[in-house]
């Protein structure tokens, strides 16, 4: 009869230390418990950044400029308040954009530009200066790929464009104007 | 054989020239839609496209734009389907009280800035108007403008009847006959003339 209890007693004990044990790796295994951020509030935000992008051997491509960076968890979304973005290619013409706010949805394969959007580019060896002004744009950078629904003014050299809405292919060098279009090109030189 | 006829006339025995200060003018450009293709730097929009130059005034469906090296600009302008595309200028005046202008049709128009020539493709007609009256009129396949050395040259072509049709008015000095313009102060400087 004691033998039968004391075997009793320590099949309790086994079966205690093995569900204590079991709990404890529960517990450690639970992630630590935060406070996730509001939808539509950044997790972080950084004032007065510049972000420098390299290319493979370490030379600066890009250089961007903003007043205010926020990033969102959600959707890992950027939103820029104020930014410039500066080309640094040494044998490209420098081509700068600068918009009053702009965000960079899906890994920075889109970049929606907001108010005041000014695309410009250099004049190079066989092109006069480029300027495209607007209020809403859509930016491809991996196809270098612009487009807005929204009218637009371009000047080219002393060419100067107005249309309702633009795409513009930098890699193609293709511009292409609809909605109704009205160019004005200063006389010849003589 | 080729057959055609060929005519070339000196629109007027007087210095007649396309406006000078047209010359000074910028070149603007009104369509539906706009390619620029700055790599082959040709330029094509289409939809009721329409290239101004102070008094020069062509319409047409489509125009292909090109600017040269040094600056000047060229215009393919076609017409839509069954259409025609047009051309208007205003002549310098050379005879006080007459207002000359020129007005040219075909389905399509080359003008040329440089040169100053115009030249008018297919169902060509061409037209020198005075204060509104018809003095000159010639058509023909192709006909080339000059405005420079004021002469237009008439082309038959091989399509049609291969004729060139040309009716221009007599030169009576009805200009000297018709009541001069009254002088009257310039109150300002006429834009682009010195």
């Amino acid at each position: 009869m004691r033998d039968r209890l004391s075997v009793l007693i320590a099949a309790l004990l086994l079966a205690f230390v093995t569900a204590a044990s079991y709990w404890y790796s529960r517990e450690m295994r639970k992630p630590v418990s935060r406070t996730p951020p509001t939808p539509g509030t950044p997790d972080f935000i950084v004032d007065r950044v510049v972000l420098t992008q390299f290319d493979d051997r370490g030379k600066a491509r890009y250089r961007l400029f903003a007043e205010r960076l926020s990033h969102f968890n959600e959707n890992d979304d950027l939103e820029l308040q104020r930014p410039r973005l500066v080309s640094l290619l040494p044998d490209q013409p420098q081509v700068q954009a600068t918009s009053l706010r702009a965000r960079v949805i899906n890994a920075g394969e889109r970049v929606l530009m907001d108010g005041d959007v000014l695309l410009q580019r250099a004049a190079g060896p066989t092109q006069p200066a480029l300027s495209i002004r607007t209020a809403r744009m859509t930016a491809v950078p991996d196809e270098e790929r612009f487009t807005t629904e929204v009218p637009v003014t371009i000047e080219r050299g002393d060419a100067r464009l107005d249309g309702n809405a633009m795409e513009y292919d930098n890699l193609r060098r293709v511009m292409t104007l609809s909605g109704g279009l009205k160019g004005e090109m200063a006389p010849a030189p003589r | 054989m080729r057959f055609s006829c060929l005519i070339v006339l000196l629109a007027l025995a007087l210095p007649v020239h396309a406006e000078r200060a047209d010359r000074d003018q910028p070149t603007i450009i009104e369509a539906d839609r706009g390619v620029f293709d700055e790599l082959k730097q040709v330029n094509v929009v289409t939809g009721r496209a329409t290239l101004t130059k102070g008094s020069l005034r062509i319409t047409g469906e489509r125009m292909e734009l090109r600017t040269r090296p040094d600056g000047y600009r060229m215009a393919i302008v076609t017409a839509a389907p069954e259409a025609l595309a047009t051309l208007r200028q205003r002549r310098d005046a050379t005879r006080p009280g007459i207002e000359e202008t020129i007005e040219g049709v075909a389905e399509r128009i080359e003008w040329d800035e440089r040169s100053e020539t115009v030249r008018f493709f297919n169902r060509a007609q061409w037209k020198r108007l005075e204060n509104g009256v018809v003095r000159d009129e010639v058509s023909g396949s192709v006909i080339t403008y000059d405005a420079v050395a004021s002469t237009y040259r008439v082309d038959g072509g091989e399509r049609g009847d291969g004729r060139v049709r040309a009716v221009i008015a007599p030169r009576s000095p009805e200009g000297a006959k018709s009541e001069p313009a009254p002088l009257r102060p310039a109150t300002e400087l006429p834009a682009g003339r010195k």
